[in-house]
Parts: structure tokens; C-alpha cells; sequence
């Protein structure tokens, strides 16, 4: 996506709020030079909430006007609708006589005539020279096309004779998407009305705007998970790097590493954001917010992943390294073979949490205006002043959280049976850990993930007393 | 209370590092302050089995981690096959490839299958091909009985099953010595006799083996030396008839007559 489309996006969005003051979309008057009525107006009202389009094949309200010509009468005007509008029992017209702008009382019938789209005035009195006729047509739908309509018709004067209209001005219809018309067509069924009508509901969970606001949202929703699917996978080898170092016994590794994940979980995301997007560019470093977004979410989540792997490395048991060593492997085979792998197993539930801590934290990048499914949301929001949008994007940040939160749950099951560690409900946990002197000590797990207390316990109730030291070792193998 | 300060190799010329296979001399091993290994000789013959007897902490897993370096010593030499690896610049790995070293907890891969167990080091050290790996493995997996365990993992084997399996993931290596601690004493009673009876069988191949174990009968029944520590000094040493039929020191006659 480029980032110019995402300023036309944006500014789409902001453009909203004009939409909320109804405007309505004026083309130029235009003099049509015909004999008997100038028509010179013709408009729609905008019938879209997000925009100031005028959507086709939803109801909208439809403005016509015409000025009566030097010495001509006029009894009766019929508006021929352009091809594909709709009239339903629900649309009305209502005429009006200005002159000037004094509003004359001229008896008058009307007629709609839903078969062919014509709309018919017929008068008392004609109307005479300088006059002006406004029809307005109430709950009635344009074509579903893109581009310019004309009203066309005619008139009868008082003679008896009836000519064409000359054309109108054109009104500009946008074409309504589905989920505009299935808006549209929720906002005429009664038990949207009645849901609407509850303020809460209306507020929270307006089912119109539900629909409208699925497609931003879900864009949104696609953006704010490609920043997660790409800053994700580039913390993994940041966090993997960190772990190492943060095990290793060298001091400057270690406290490289230290200082890593020290600044960075100690810091929140929020001010990391800010720093990256405001200071970076203060020294003429510039790239893409998108970039610049991956970035700063894979250096936070490197920090805490370099604290699960290491975590998961250190619940290895050291009786695995001293295995992998005493069979001749070197330390890289050791790690690379025997730990790492066995710390993947363990950390995957950890892992999933992290996925799922990282996706909710891009929508912290909403606050330097990183379009995603916060800011879309929140754009929906400031035009419409309903709470709605939200609850779709908080259906969309669940929509992933929750299925991957039953996964991990799940992981950490099959890894404590994996573990013989099954269940661990209060008595197990007592028989596991409470038995000190333990003969059957084959059928007892091995560390499982836990707190320190814990497997330190277990260890020690594991081993008997000839290992209980390996707990308290500190030192590491010697090459 | 300790009588034998030194063992008889100390003395005299009865020691013939020439003909031992592994010579421990004045292994001195401390934690900080902690001695734990004081002044520890042992002599080992090649196709020996030595059993290493003592009470709980007076040093036996530290003298035997010694062996294959998994300990650095902190004074003394262990000459393995002539070679002293006390030396600084001695290649460890090398030297690992020739010790095999089978855990009380057995130590298997937990991600791995039995016989990728035994594999693994086989690939990544002696650089054998898979297929020449698995070769190997499926003879030693035979060779424990456990040939039908090859695709289990740890998790779904028992602890004697385990055992067993560490074994053969030593014995692939192909070693010159053997070092067992307290192999059996994880175990259920009745798990027991599998293992026990892989090592005689493995004793009767001729393997070099050091075997730190509480298994009385197996002791006389299997070693050839058996050997006595206590506090970091090797209290006892001889024949197994000399050690159970006629110890020498109180402190092993009180250790062996509180075991039966
Ligand atoms: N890495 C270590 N750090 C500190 N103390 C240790 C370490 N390893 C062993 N020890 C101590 O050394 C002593 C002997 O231990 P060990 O060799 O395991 O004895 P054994 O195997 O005969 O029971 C014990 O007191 C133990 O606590
Ligand atoms: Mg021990």
C-alpha cells in the first residue's frame, strides 16, 4: 500500500464529518436556455453517513427546480426519473411556488407513478412568468450507478400544449457498495428500528453501522496483523540471540544483553513508539511508518522473547547439557541439537502469549498514526459519534486473541503430559512435590515449567540428595 | 577414624600407570571452600570393572565427572589411555568421545526417540551418516533388549527402559571406558535387574568400566576391583573379597554392615 492512499484513506475519513452536517451537494446552476421552463436545480440529498456521496439505489431526497419562462403558463410538470431510479408507497413529493422569495399558496395534486418513474404536479391556476417550481421528491432511489443522471420530463401550459423539459443539471451518484445497500436495507426494517431505539444498543451495537464499518475495520484488521506477522518473526532471532547471551558466561554478553531487555521492559512500548517515530526523524532518519512500526514492535517483543527462551533454556535440566557433553558434542552442537530444541517445546504456550501481547500492543502505534485497526476504527468513530466501530474492532482483536489463547492453553496441557506432569491438581502437586524421599522416582516428571521454588523442589525430591546440588551449581562446564 | 590416608598404589611400585587404563594421582577437586575430593588415587585396568563404594557425599559423582572433565580438577592427574588430561590445551571432546558416561537420571533427549537418542551424537560427532548411525543404534538398541523401543519416546519408556536406552546411546560412541553413576539407583526395585544385567553382560564383552552403584551382589558378583571412598579419600580398596570379606577399616566394615 502506498502511502499516498493512505492520506486519500485518511482524508476520506476525516471528510466524514462533513457528511454529519448534510450538506447537500450543489452542482453550479446552470440556465438551461428552453422555452417555457428554465430548469436550474436539480440535487440529492447525500444519503451516506461516511461521505457526502449520493449513493444510487438508496433512498435519498431528490430537488428539482425550474423558473417559468416570459409569458408562458404552466399547469402541469411531470419529472421523468432517469432510468433504474425507484419510487416506492413510501415516497412523496411535495411542490412549492416561490416568487422571489415569497412562498405562494397554489392549490395543486400530485401524483407518482411508481410503474414508469414519473412524478406529476397538475395546478389550479398556472404558474406564471418568473415563477419558480420546487419538487421535492422524498424516499426515492437513483440508479446503483457511477457517474451523472439527468431528470428529464415535460410540461403541459395552460393551452393545453405539453413539451419537453429541457434537461436538468446532472446529480452525481456513486455507486453503493453491498454492505451500503444492506445498511440501507437494515435501516427500513422495523426491528433495526425498534434495536435502534434503545440508546445503549444504538450507541454500542447499531447493526447498520456494523455493517458499514466491517470493510475499514477488517483492512484495518489485516494492516495491524501483517505489522504482527512480520515484527513477530524478526523478535525470534532477536530474542534467540539475547537468551544466548544472557546464558552465556560472558560478562559482556551478558550485560549487553541485560541492558537490552532491562531498558526495554522497563520502558513502556508507548514511549518506545514516540521515540522511534518522533526521534528518529529529528535525526534525518526517515523511512516508512510501516517499517519504522515492524521495527520498533520486533525490538520490544525481542526483549521479552530474549526472557522466555531464556527462561525455557534455564528449565532444561543441566543433566541434558552434561548428556549432549559427555557423548563429545561441543557446545554449539549442545545448544543447537539438544537444548534449543528441547527449550522450543516448552516456550511454544509462552511464545503464543507473547503473539498474542504483541498483536493487541500494535494498536498502541494508533497513537503516531500508524493506520491500523485501532485508527480505522477510531476514524469511524470521530464521523459517526457511535460507539459501534469499536465493538467491531474489538470483535476483530478477538477474533485472534481468543482461538490462540485455547491453543496455547491447549500446548501447555499436552506439554505437562508430554512432562508426566498431568493435571497437576493440589493433591498431585502435593504427591509430586511433597515426597521428599521418594523410591519410585522413574515415574516422576521431569522439570517441568514453573517457578524457580518449584522446580528447584521437584529437582531436589527428583533426585534425592546425591544431585540436590545440581540446583545450587553455578558453575558451568568446563571445556 | 580414617586409617588409610593413601592407597597402596601411593606407596610402592605396585603402581603400573602403564597397564591401567585410566590412572586417577592426587585428584584434588574443591566446590570454593569445599574439599570434597581430597586426595583421591585410583588405579583402573583396561577390561576392569571397578566398583566405587561410599556413602552419600563423600565424593564419588565428582570423582568420576572428573574422568571426563564434566569436573575441571582443582589439583592432581588422571591419565586416560596415557594421556594426561589435566593438561591445559587437551582436547575434551576428544577425550569424551573415548569416556562414556551413563547418568542416575538418564539424561535421554526428551524430544528425540530411543533411536535418535543414540544417533545423535554418532552424526554431529563422529560425523557417521544417518544411515550408518542408525545402523549402529539399531545394534546397540539390540543389544539392550529395547530394539522394539526404537520409535518411543523417554516419555513413553520406563525408567529401567531409559536406562537402558542411555547406554546404548553411550555404547554407540564406541568408548575405551565406561563411567556409571549410580545407574540403577532411580529405578524401581523391580526395573533394577534389566540394567543390571546389560552391565554384567556388557562386563563380559570386556568393556573398561567404573561403576559408582549401592548393588552389593553385583559388586561381588561382577568387579574385578572395587574401591571404597569416603570424605574425598579412598578409605578401602582390594579384591572384592578382600573389601567385603575382609575390610580392613571400621569405616567400611560400619558402611558394609549397614547395608545388609
Ligand atoms: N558443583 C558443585 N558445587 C558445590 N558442591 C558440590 C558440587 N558437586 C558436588 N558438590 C558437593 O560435593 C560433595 C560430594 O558430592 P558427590 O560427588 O555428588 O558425592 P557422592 O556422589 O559420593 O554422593 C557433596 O557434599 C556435594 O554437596
Ligand atoms: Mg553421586
Amino acid at each position: 500500500m502506498h502511502a499516498s492512499d493512505l492520506k486519500t484513506a485518511f482524508k476520506k475519513i476525516f471528510g466524514l464529518a462533513f457528511a454529519l452536517i448534510l450538506v447537500m451537494s450543489i452542482s453550479g446552476p446552470i440556465i438551461q436556455q428552453a422555452s417555457g421552463i428554465s430548469v436550474d436545480t436539480t440535487t440529492a440529498r447525500s444519503n451516506e453517513t461516511s461521505t457526502n456521496n449520493v449513493l444510487g439505489d438508496t433512498p435519498t431526497r431528490v430537488t428539482w427546480e425550474g423558473v417559468v419562462d416570459e409569458g408562458e403558463q404552466v399547469t402541469q410538470v411531470t419529472l421523468q426519473m432517469p432510468e433504474g431510479s425507484q419510487f416506492t408507497n413510501d415516497s412523496t413529493m411535495r411542490p412549492t411556488v416561490l416568487d422571489g422569495t415569497r412562498r405562494l399558496d397554489v392549490g395543486n395534486t400530485t401524483n407518482i407513478d411508481q410503474h414508469n418513474s414519473t412524478a406529476t404536479v397538475t395546478f389550479d391556476q398556472p404558474l406564471t412568468q418568473g415563477q419558480r417550481l420546487r419538487i421535492e421528491l422524498y424516499r426515492t432511489s437513483l440508479p446503483n450507478v457511477d457517474g451523472d443522471v439527468y431528470i428529464t420530463g415535460s410540461y403541459t401550459t395552460a393551452d393545453g400544449q405539453t413539451h419537453e423539459l429541457a434537461q436538468s443539471p446532472g446529480i452525481t451518484i456513486t455507486r453503493a457498495s453491498t454492505e451500503e445497500r444492506i445498511s440501507n436495507w437494515l435501516g427500513e426494517q422495523s426491528w433495526v428500528q425498534a434495536w435502534n431505539s434503545n440508546t445503549v444498543l444504538r450507541l454500542f451495537l447499531n447493526p447498520q453501522l456494523v455493517v458499514t464499518s466491517i470493510p475499514t475495520v477488517a483492512y484495518g484488521w489485516l494492516l495491524s496483523m501483517a505489522l504482527v506477522l512480520i515484527g513477530f518473526p524478526l523478535a525470534v532471532p532477536l530474542g534467540l540471540l539475547g537468551s544466548l547471551m544472557k546464558v552465556s558466561k560472558r560478562r559482556l554478553f551478558n550485560g549487553l544483553a541485560s541492558i537490552y531487555t532491562g531498558l526495554v521492559r522497563g520502558t513502556p512500548l508507548f514511549l518506545q513508539i514516540y521515540i522511534a517515530f518522533f526521534g528518529l526523524p529529528l535525526m534525518g532518519v526517515n523511512m516508512n511508518q510501516y517499517v519504522l512500526a515492524v521495527l520498533v514492535l520486533a525490538f520490544n517483543s525481542g526483549a521479552y522473547m530474549t526472557e522466555i527462551i531464556r527462561a525455557g533454556i534455564q528449565s532444561i535440566p543441566r543433566g541434558q547439557e552434561e548428556a549432549a557433553r559427555s557423548l563429545g558434542m561441543n557446545h554449539f552442537q549442545t545448544t543447537f541439537s539438544v537444548i534449543i530444541p528441547e527449550t522450543v517445546r516448552r516456550i511454544v504456550p509462552t511464545m503464543t502469549n507473547e503473539f498474542i501481547l504483541l498483536y493487541k500492543d500494535t494498536s498502541l502505534l494508533a497513537a503516531v498514526g500508524v493506520m491500523e485497526l485501532m485508527l480505522y476504527s477510531r476514524g469511524i468513530v470521530a464521523v459517526t459519534g457511535n460507539m459501534t466501530p469499536y465493538m467491531v474492532a474489538a470483535v476483530f482483536y478477538l477474533i485472534v486473541t481468543l482461538p490462540l489463547t485455547h491453543v496455547a492453553t491447549k500446548f501447555e496441557k499436552r506439554l505437562a503430559i508430554a512432562d508426566g506432569n498431568v493435571a497437576p491438581t493440589p493433591k498431585k502437586k502435593h504427591h509430586l512435590f511433597g515426597k521428599k524421599n521418594a523410591t519410585k522416582k522413574n515415574d516422576e516428571p521431569r522439570l517441568p515449567l514453573g517457578s524457580k521454588d518449584e522446580l528447584a523442589q521437584d529437582a531436589k525430591s527428583q533426585a534425592g540428595k546425591d544431585t540436590e546440588i545440581a540446583v545450587e551449581r553455578e558453575e558451568g562446564l568446563h571445556d | 577414624m580414617i586409617r588409610h590416608k593413601h592407597s597402596q598404589y601411593d606407596a610402592g611400585p605396585a603402581a603400573h600407570p602403564s597397564d591401567s587404563i585410566v590412572s586417577i594421582q592426587h585428584l584434588k577437586k574443591s566446590f570454593g571452600d569445599l574439599e570434597v575430593l581430597r586426595d583421591v588415587n585410583i588405579e583402573v585396568k583396561k577390561g576392569h570393572v571397578t566398583v566405587v563404594l561410599g556413602p552419600s557425599g563423600s565424593g564419588k559423582s565428582t570423582m568420576l565427572r572428573c574422568i571426563n572433565l564434566l569436573e575441571e580438577p582443582s589439583g592432581g592427574h588422571i591419565l586416560v589411555e596415557g594421556k594426561d588430561i589435566t593438561e591445559p590445551g587437551i582436547n575434551v571432546n576428544k577425550l569424551r568421545e573415548h569416556v562414556g558416561m551413563v547418568f542416575q537420571n538418564f539424561n535421554l533427549f526428551p524430544h528425540l526417540t530411543a533411536k535418535k537418542n543414540v544417533m545423535l551424537a554418532q552424526v554431529k560427532v563422529l560425523k557417521r551418516s544417518k544411515e550408518e548411525a542408525e545402523q549402529v543404534a539399531m545394534e546397540q538398541l539390540e543389544k539392550v533388549g529395547l530394539a522394539n523401543r526404537a520409535d518411543y519416546t523417554p516419555a513413553q519408556l520406563s525408567g529401567g527402559q531409559q536406562q537402558r536406552v542411555a547406554i546404548a546411546r553411550a555404547l554407540a560412541m564406541h568408548p575405551h571406558v565406561m563411567l556409571f553413576d549410580e545407574p540403577t539407583s532411580a529405578l524401581d526395585p523391580e526395573l533394577v535387574r534389566d540394567v543390571l544385567d546389560v552391565l554384567r553382560k556388557l562386563a563380559d564383552t570386556g568393556m573398561t568400566m567404573i561403576v559408582v552403584t549401592h548393588e552389593m551382589q553385583f559388586a561381588r558378583d561382577v568387579s574385578n576391583h572395587v574401591v571404597f571412598m569416603e570424605n574425598g579419600l579412598v578409605v578401602e580398596e582390594g579384591t572384592p573379597s578382600e573389601v567385603f570379606d575382609h575390610p580392613k577399616s571400621q569405616r567400611t566394615k560400619d558402611f558394609l554392615g549397614h547395608l545388609d
